[in-house]
């Protein structure tokens, strides 16, 4: 490609369509005519072969993105429509100017649902002292899906399905503050002079730079956190560092939510409690119950029990697949259960020839 | 080498399946509108990202772009294909979110920034390119690197039947020109290309 030639003779529209396949008969028919003109026009054409083959080969910008965090993020952008910004929630704002209709609704009706979650409900009677505004963003997980984040200060988040945690767009100089429901695994980057501190359902979870799960579903009794690596301090929210219970590597902690109290226990096989976070489900003599709760949550399905019976049934089981079939396989051979699929319905029965 | 790396799988039988899916979603049917999603999302950032030379922003345009179907899906009437429709939102919306960032910025610096690391990301990945020689992977990127020179609806052509295996038609949809237009200035991009190549040098 060294000397440099110009193509008056071939029209640029013309050598589109020649390279694109898209001649006419007569004009592929002008082209070969111009090729045969001379040695210059051929080498002067393979270059262009050459340019327009090598062109589709780019690769460089051919990232993937998280096609399921945007899509959870498009839900919670669909479903808080009334907000204009749809996926930042502004939250304890001191902004009197801003005092208009909107965002009257707007306050009320996060103050309802911070009431009802027992987060806010602190700060918000008790906000006297000028804070920066903390802008908090909501990423929430739907049923079936399960997403990844990174934090600004480098802290990773595993959400589970059905979960939803709220991020400040800029943490507070002295303190890391989230607020969760459901479930998430937490892998936090450490920074001693910054606490890490998680608020759900009443309870507080404060690290300076570890990893480990917490489940606190709208269902459940209590708020559990299991701890991987490091320490945790555990405890109700309002509580010091010295009222709660500290946990370490392999420690369950339990905050029962109506009695304020915590429980701690040591964990021998804590993938049980960790293994969501990559996809896969694992139980320990779990009652079919939970199973079917979690099942639930993982597949966006309901499941159903013909008899009675099988609710009263243990399952422990470590599956190597994440497609539903062969879990529901796998369940119904340890236990000795059929299952049938419509649409959206499993229904568990037990298996004729067990009965 | 592919010689023709990307087939044009918008047959008339597509389109008829792409209005099917319009009506689907215009009813209400929210699988069919995940399913949308997940089949675009990708392809569609990569896209936006040409125009917005930021990520973040070519994330926020692909967003916009189904909040809007599904808000007035009711109103979503198909002209063409889904495919030329997406594009066309999509380039619409990253312009639309590129003047906004600017008029907001009018930091010139913040701008200018974020294109530099833009084009030096052009630059890196040599494992990508496995199957080719230190000299094509050289002129790849120069390719790209001149393609980001042109003017606008001539680098999108380029970048639309190159890398997205749009045909002639399908470009002159999406950016509302005639299909002559389109083959003169994917013409125009390649003479270019070669003309700067050969004067270069490219051992």
């Amino acid at each position: 490609m060294k000397e440099h030639h110009k193509i008056p003779e071939l029209k640029s529209k013309l050598l589109a369509r020649y390279l694109a396949s898209e001649c006419t008969p007569e004009e592929s028919k002008s082209v070969q005519q111009w090729l045969a003109e001379n040695e210059e026009n051929r080498r002067l054409m393979e270059d262009l072969k050459k340019i327009w083959e090598l062109s589709p080969e780019f690769k460089s910008m051919d990232e993937n993105f998280d096609v399921e965090l945007d899509w959870a993020v498009l839900q919670s952008r669909i479903e808080d429509d009334c907000d204009q910004s749809g996926k930042i929630f502004d939250l304890r704002s001191k902004n009197r100017k801003r005092k208009n209709l909107l965002f009257l609704a707007r306050i009320a009706a996060i103050f309802i649902i911070a009431v009802s979650i027992g987060i806010y409900a602190n700060q918000f009677l008790t906000s006297e002292e000028v804070t920066p505004e903390p802008i908090l963003k909501s990423i929430s997980m739907k049923k079936g899906l399960r997403g990844s984040m990174t934090l600004s200060d480098g802290t990773k988040v595993t959400l589970n399905s059905e979960s939803k945690i709220r991020i400040p767009s800029v943490f507070k100089p002295d303190i890391r503050e989230v607020y969760l429901e459901g479930e998430a695994y937490f892998d936090v980057a450490k920074n001693p002079n910054k606490p890490f501190v998680i608020y759900t359902r009443g309870s507080v979870v404060e690290v300076l730079g570890t990893s480990f799960a917490i489940r606190s579903f709208p269902e459940d009794n209590e708020v559990r956190t299991v701890v991987e690596e490091g320490v945790v301090s555990f405890r109700g929210e309002g509580k010091g560092i010295d009222d709660g219970v500290i946990l370490t590597a392999g420690k369950l902690g339990s905050f029962d939510i109506k009695e304020k109290t915590i429980s701690t226990q040591q964990v021998n096989n804590l993938d049980l409690y960790l293994s969501w976070k990559d996809g896969y489900l694992k139980f320990y003599q779990a009652p079919m119950a939970e199973v079917k709760r979690q099942l639930e949550r993982k597949y966006d399905i309901t499941v159903s029990f013909e008899n009675p019976e099988v609710s009263e049934l243990q399952l422990t089981a470590e599956f190597k697949s994440r497609m539903l079939e062969n879990v529901l396989e796998t369940i119904s051979m340890s236990l000795g259960l059929t299952y049938k699929i419509e649409r959206d319905t499993v229904r568990f029965g037990i298996s004729k020839s067990t009965q | 080498m592919l010689l023709f790396a990307h087939i044009d799988n918008t047959n008339n039988g597509g389109k008829e399946d792409d209005f099917l899916k319009v009506r689907k979603i215009r009813s209400g049917d929210k699988a069919a509108f995940e399913k949308l999603f997940f089949e675009y999302h990708n392809k569609l950032i990569r896209f936006a990202n040409t125009i917005t030379k930021s990520k973040e922003l070519a994330r926020d345009t692909v967003q916009d772009v189904f909040l809007k179907i599904w808000r007035n899906r009711e109103d979503w009437e198909l002209h063409y294909s889904i495919k030329v429709y997406l594009y066309q939102a999509v380039r619409n919306q990253a312009l639309n979110l590129l003047e906004k960032k600017k008029a907001l910025l009018r930091l010139k610096k913040n701008y200018q920034s974020e294109v530099e690391s833009h084009n030096r990301e052009l630059k890196q990945d040599e494992t990508l390119y496995g199957n080719l020689t230190e000299l094509e992977i050289r002129q790849l990127k120069r390719i790209w690197e001149l393609v980001e020179e042109m003017p606008e609806r001539r680098r999108i052509s380029f970048e639309l039947n190159r890398r997205h295996g749009f045909s002639y038609e399908e470009i002159s949809k999406v950016l509302g020109i005639s299909k002559k237009t389109v083959e003169n200035h994917i013409g125009q991009a390649i003479k270019y290309i070669r003309e700067k190549i050969s004067s270069e040098d490219f051992k």
